[in-house]
């Protein structure tokens, strides 16, 4: 539509340098993830022995083997005798409390940001400063888990849920949003009989639904990423999640000193472990790429 | 919209029941049921999968401690933390109040030396050691394998003079030197060399030196080329490995020791014996006879130089020699590695060593969670038996007939090599009539991963066949004898059970400093003002203050260390090892009346 | 006499007031029904632990009973200022913060000027879908794939990770970036960057789709170039944008990426990689001296506090809305 002259040379330079950069950059991005699924599928001593050339060595015959190929590393990622279990536990582990904890922070985040829609709210103003106050001032690490710990949540996944049930930030976007919905349609549906609950769960929230899926994408990634809950608050390591487990098979170096003949997980199997983490994401990420696009600008620019 | 009135409706629901779920999940430290008891015990993890606890290994290991309890049953309860993150579950577990009943201690943290003055740990000072009469009247040892543990390391482990903790014993000797037996015997052959590899266990400051600089100079490897030097030293990291054995050879302390002039406890580098080393390695580094790059040479490559023929020493832990020499065999079939303890300074000095600490954390028993003395007497006689041969077997080799096969001497099926060079299988130790291989199954070796974390490592009467790893090359034996030798002419560390409070606070700092500073000092990259000038630096940083908590702690100290206690310690070992020619005339005889009457 | 008529008259709008409170209490009970869970979150979850903050002036260690702790002042607090780490813990908070802010910062407003650019539009949203995905892994994926991307060769004739054999091959010489401390501030900026950056395009997209139309049509025929277009009609248009997120970055110049330094932390760079979070995390939770911690991180908060305020004024002073 701008297009209304021709494209002069310039123009035409400009655009081959910006696509070939953005294409570069962009691949730049994904290479990493590429390089780690294909190393993940490949055998241990192509790792060993091969970087960036494991792209094209993985075709070629490796020892006696046509190719280096293998789905060794997934078959120990999912061996019942080995971390199998371990690894399937925390994966359900990670569903269940992503699940349940986006619907804890949607219904608090929603419910708490209807109600402080209302500007003509008695009291108001003295719950937006407490908000506005802890957004840039807490008591810390220490404090939170002395509070956690006494209400006798340590050990348990309400710790992983409860105390980030609620981000001030997004909650405060979500309010911007609903002081936002056209007034009218409040009014009538008050006249109509219907009580505050009613308008928020018939009105309110059916008219924000590309917003509750950004942000439901928000937290659920938020939950399905976080190990630093559960490295604080769980103890039991029968209950971690999945990204706990994670870091534990990167980090385990097999390096007791007293007992040096202890080997480490093998490289390919690290890989595999991490595909495993972050497929489910990238899965589910394209169907919810269109929603945030509307929901998080209008969210952002606001915020 | 019907979506959304679900999901809310769900969450709703969800909110309460997880807050519900919270309060009951809410687990606090359990009391010990002694005629029943479910032990809960905290230890590290450093396989991704350590050893359950239905398998048969713990079960076979809970039977034997409830018989040998006299209970009907007995559960073990083990909470495993990767080792990454063991110290922080410690200190979580502490501060949640989710106390187990015997909790592995890696490091004396602040945290822990103030649990123990604040009694959340039983003291045991009096009771490790404690007596009983039996049957027949004698007076024994109430904890048999407990009483075996060492006084120095019980000391080493206690805080304000009291024990509160069971150590994990490790061995003590364990430094050596690995070198090139079959460079040596060549260049003494022809003539380069004033002696040969029958000479290493009384080899002496100069003839080290002689060797380093003949394996530079002298074509040991015979290519006709200047193509090899005489010692690798690995890393920033890691100098410290070949420092600190070179300085105590030659007279320095080990860590802290005793200065005549000052009067007070020291730690190494105020000495000048520490400093004459450091200037005798800057030569080495300078002339060749050491790798130039030690600053950036990165300690995982510590052995390549030497499997390549580059080099001929390695100075570190005796059992690096059994690594190097396996793989040695296949890089190199006719290279010949050999280990040794130590280098005297001289002919006419009595040798001195660096020993390790001895032990590799404690188990304490928290007073949260053993509530009375009864209780507590319970979990004593409970690690007395975990102690005992028959479940440290169990717990380092997993269980006889299904974990490892029993074969007769002679018969040793070699299954698997590891990377490592060790060969899994086990032997018995004194006479070598039974051995044992290890299954390969992974299934059976899960069954007790990570289960000899749980080991105590003491050597109290056996009530089993003493089992040990089995090695396939001649040095793995060597090695044995190194660690028994060392042992004799240990210097201990003076400082090593006082706590300085700066010193907890600030060893990553000043360490910092002091390892900096004598890396680029040895590499040749500062003078030894400049090095002088960042020791000062050190002291100045809070390095005075902990020189002076430390002297306090030493001086109220009833047992503390002296170069006397230590040489009359060394002294009485040598005398009951047979090895008599540091000892005076004296000493013997007073050795000798001491023996009779302990008879 | 007039005294007590308008004491009266003052009474009696008292009164009304009051019914009127009353009214509007009683007309929005279900708001404060939906406002409960939330309130109770902020109550429990961040109100009281503020009480806590008083373990900083007690010697309070994890597992010692409360009680036994003493009160000891500001002994934490001195404690931690004649530090010989505070200065350090200072630098390596502001080195990390200002690499961040110089290198990182401008990076997302270039590629969003680049996106915007690209008018094909099937091909923008690939390329946005790209740079987006590394947002949503998890910095535990994130660190993993770092340490197998700079792994040191486990033995001679071993391949490093791929970016220690590209550092090899570019500088002729073995590299070691595992083992040199202070190439953690780089590692950390770069892992930001790939993380972050295209994330960060969002925003600035969304300022640039604000531009009006008219504007380039108009430069278009005054023969402007793409170049120009982009240079004296687009950037000056997002400039707000740029200048709020820029003081809103200073105010959290003592936040650095807590999660991702944990992971990243080994004893060799601990020195280069030590921040007041870690910091915190490293005295309270591993070591357990709570008292301690608390004192730390309370005077990072309030020196928090006091960056947020003074770009929040800042903010306002260049005529930007703020955070408040």
């Amino acid at each position: 539509m701008i297009s209304i002259r021709r494209k002069t040379l310039n123009d035409i330079v400009w655009d081959v340098v910006i696509y070939v950069l953005l294409t570069v950059l962009s691949l730049i991005m994904v290479i990493p993830f590429i390089y780690v699924i294909v190393a993940s599928f490949a055998r241990e001593s192509l790792i060993q022995t091969t970087s960036m050339d494991l792209f094209w060595k993985i075709f070629a015959p490796v020892g006696n083997h046509p190719n280096g190929f293998t789905l060794a590393a997934y078959k120990e990622v999912f061996d019942m005798d080995g971390i199998g279990i371990q690894v399937l536990r925390s994966l359900a582990v990670s569903v269940c409390v992503t699940v349940f904890g986006t619907c804890v922070n949607l219904f608090c985040s929603t419910t708490m940001a209807y109600g402080l829609s209302r500007s003509s709210l008695i009291g108001k103003t003295v719950i937006m400063r407490m908000v506005l106050f802890t957004m840039v001032f807490g008591g810390g690490m220490i404090p939170t888990f002395l509070v956690v710990k006494s209400l006798g949540m340590y050990d348990s996944y309400a710790a992983l849920i409860l105390p980030g049930a609620i981000s001030a930030y997004n909650m405060l976007i979500i309010r911007n949003f609903f002081m936002e919905l056209p007034a009218g349609l409040e009014e009538a549906a008050s006249i109509d009989g219907c009580t505050d609950i009613g308008i928020f769960v018939k009105i309110a929230l059916p008219l924000s639904l590309p917003m509750l899926a950004t942000f439901g994408l928000m937290y659920g990634v938020g939950h399905w990423n976080s190990y630093f809950d559960a490295l604080l608050y769980l103890d039991d390591s029968s209950k971690y999640p999945f990204q706990l487990v994670l870091r534990n098979v990167v980090n385990q170096t097999g390096a007791d000193i007293d007992n040096l003949d202890e080997l480490p997980p093998s490289d390919t199997l690290k890989m595999a472990v991490i595909v495993i983490g972050t497929v489910p994401i990238l899965c589910v990420y394209p169907f919810l790429q269109k929603h945030f696009a509307a929901g998080v600008m209008t969210g952002a620019i606001k915020g | 919209m019907k979506l959304f009135k679900r999901i809310t409706t769900a969450a709703l629901a969800l909110a309460l029941g997880v807050t519900t779920l919270g309060i009951s999940g809410c687990s606090e430290t359990t009391e010990l049921d002694i005629n029943n008891p479910v032990i809960t015990i905290m230890l590290p993890t450093f396989a991704v999968k350590s050893a359950d606890t239905d398998s048969p290994v713990v079960k076979a290991i809970e039977e034997f401690c409830a018989k040998e309890m006299g209970v009907d049953s007995l559960k073990l309860n083990i909470k495993w933390a990767a080792n990454s993150n063991y110290g922080e579950k410690v200190t979580a577990a502490m501060g949640s109040n989710n106390w187990p009943h015997l909790m592995l201690v890696t490091s004396r943290t602040s945290t822990i030396i103030q649990n123990s003055r604040a009694d959340s740990f039983w003291d045991l000072t009096d009771l490790i050691k404690e007596t009983t009469t039996n049957d027949k009247g004698e007076t024994v040892y109430k904890y048999p394998n407990l009483a075996s543990t060492d006084d120095m390391i019980n000391h080493n482990i206690s805080v304000d003079g009291k024990v509160y903790g069971l150590y994990r014993a490790r061995e003590v000797g364990r430094a050596g030197v690995t070198v090139r037996k079959d460079w040596i015997d060549k260049l003494h052959a022809k003539g380069a060399l004033s002696f040969g590899s029958d000479h290493i266990n009384d080899m002496t400051m100069a003839e080290f030196e002689e060797m380093l600089y003949a394996f530079k100079n002298n074509d040991p490897d015979g290519n006709g080329q200047n193509d090899t030097y005489g010692m690798i030293v690995a890393g920033a990291d890691y100098l410290s490995g070949p420092l600190e054995n070179l300085a105590v050879w030659n007279g320095s302390p080990n860590a802290w020791g005793y200065n005549e002039k000052s009067g007070q406890i020291e730690p190494s580098y105020m000495f000048d014996e520490y400093v004459d080393t450091l200037t005798l390695m800057r030569k080495w580094v300078a002339e060749g006879v050491i790798n130039s790059n030690i600053a950036t040479f990165n300690s995982g490559d510590w052995n390549n130089p030497f499997l390549q023929g580059q080099a001929g020493v390695i100075i570190d832990v005796a059992d690096r020699a059994r690594r190097v020499a396996a793989n040695m065999q296949e890089l190199n079939p006719e290279a010949e590695v050999d280990v040794f303890g130590f280098v005297a300074k001289s002919a006419d000095v009595e040798p001195r060593t660096l020993p390790t600490t001895g032990y590799s954390g404690y188990f304490v028993l928290p007073t949260a969670s053993i509530k009375t003395e009864e209780e507590r007497d319970f979990m004593l006689k409970f690690m007395d038996v975990v102690s005992s041969t028959y479940v440290a077997n169990l717990l380092n080799y997993g269980i006889r007939g299904e974990s490892y096969e029993e074969s007769k001497d002679g018969d040793k099926k070699i299954v698997t090599v590891s990377p490592a060079g060790t060969h899994y299988a086990v032997i018995d130790n004194p006479d070598g009539t039974h051995s044992a291989i290890k299954s390969t199954d992974a299934a059976r070796i899960a069954e007790y991963q990570d289960l000899n974390q749980f080991g105590t490592g003491y050597d109290g009467p056996r009530n089993d066949v003493y089992l040990t790893t089995y090695y396939s090359t001649d040095v793995a034996k060597t090695v044995d004898k190194v660690y028994k030798y060392n042992k004799l002419f240990k210097v201990p560390n003076f400082a090593e059970a006082y706590i300085s409070p700066t010193y907890s606070r600030h060893s990553t700092q000043l360490d910092a400093i002091m390892s900096a500073a004598t890396t680029k000092y040895v590499s040749g990259a500062i003078t030894l003002d400049a090095w002088k000038a960042e020791r000062d630096r050190w002291f100045n940083q809070g390095g005075e203050k902990v020189i002076k908590e430390m002297n306090e702690s030493y001086n109220l100290d009833e047992d503390k260390l002296t170069d006397e206690t230590v040489k009359e310690a060394n002294h009485k070992l040598q005398y009951e090892q047979g090895f008599t020619k540091w000892l005076t005339a004296d000493e013997m005889a007073k050795f000798a009346a001491a023996d009779v009457i302990g008879d | 006499m007039a005294k007590t008529q308008t004491a009266a008259v003052s009474a009696q709008e008292k009164q009304a007031a009051k019914e009127k409170t009353w009214i509007k209490l009683k007309r929005d009970k279900w708001m404060y029904l939906l406002l409960l869970p939330g309130v109770l979150y902020f109550i429990i979850f961040k109100i009281v632990p503020l009480w806590g903050i008083l373990i900083s002036f007690k010697d309070y260690f994890a597992g010692v009973p409360f009680l036994k702790a003493n009160w000891i002042g500001f002994d934490n607090f001195i404690d931690f200022f004649t530090d010989i780490s505070f200065w350090q813990l200072l630098r390596n908070t502001l080195i990390i913060s200002f690499m961040n802010l110089i290198f990182f910062f401008p990076l997302p407003i270039i590629l969003a000027l680049l996106l915007n650019e690209i008018r094909v539009q099937w091909y923008k949203k690939v390329l946005q879908t790209f740079v987006y995905v590394p947002h949503f892994v998890s910095m535990v994926v994130v660190t993993s794939i770092t340490f197998m991307l700079i792994k040191t060769p486990a033995m001679e004739g071993a391949a490093g990770g791929m970016i220690t054999e590209l550092l090899s091959k570019l500088t002729g010489h073995d590299v070691n970036i595992l083992g040199n401390g202070p190439a953690i501030y780089w590692i950390l900026l770069i892992q930001a960057i790939w993380k972050e950056c295209g994330w960060g395009t969002v925003i600035f997209l969304a300022a640039i789709a604000g531009v009006d139309m008219e504007q380039y049509e108009a430069a278009i025929v005054d023969g402007a170039s793409r170049f120009q277009q982009l240079i004296y009609i687009t950037l000056p248009a997002i400039l707000g944008t740029i200048v709020t997120m820029f003081i809103l970055r200073m105010g959290s110049v003592l936040n650095t990426g807590f999660e991702q330094i944990i992971l990243m932390q080994n004893d060799i760079n601990r020195e280069y990689s030590e921040t007041f979070d870690t910091y915190v995390y490293q005295y309270g939770r591993v070591e357990g001296n709570y008292g301690y911690s608390t004192a730390v991180g309370l005077f990072k908060s309030i020196v928090s506090l006091l960056c947020i305020q003074l770009s929040n004024r800042g903010a306002k002073a260049v005529g930007q809305a703020g955070l408040f």
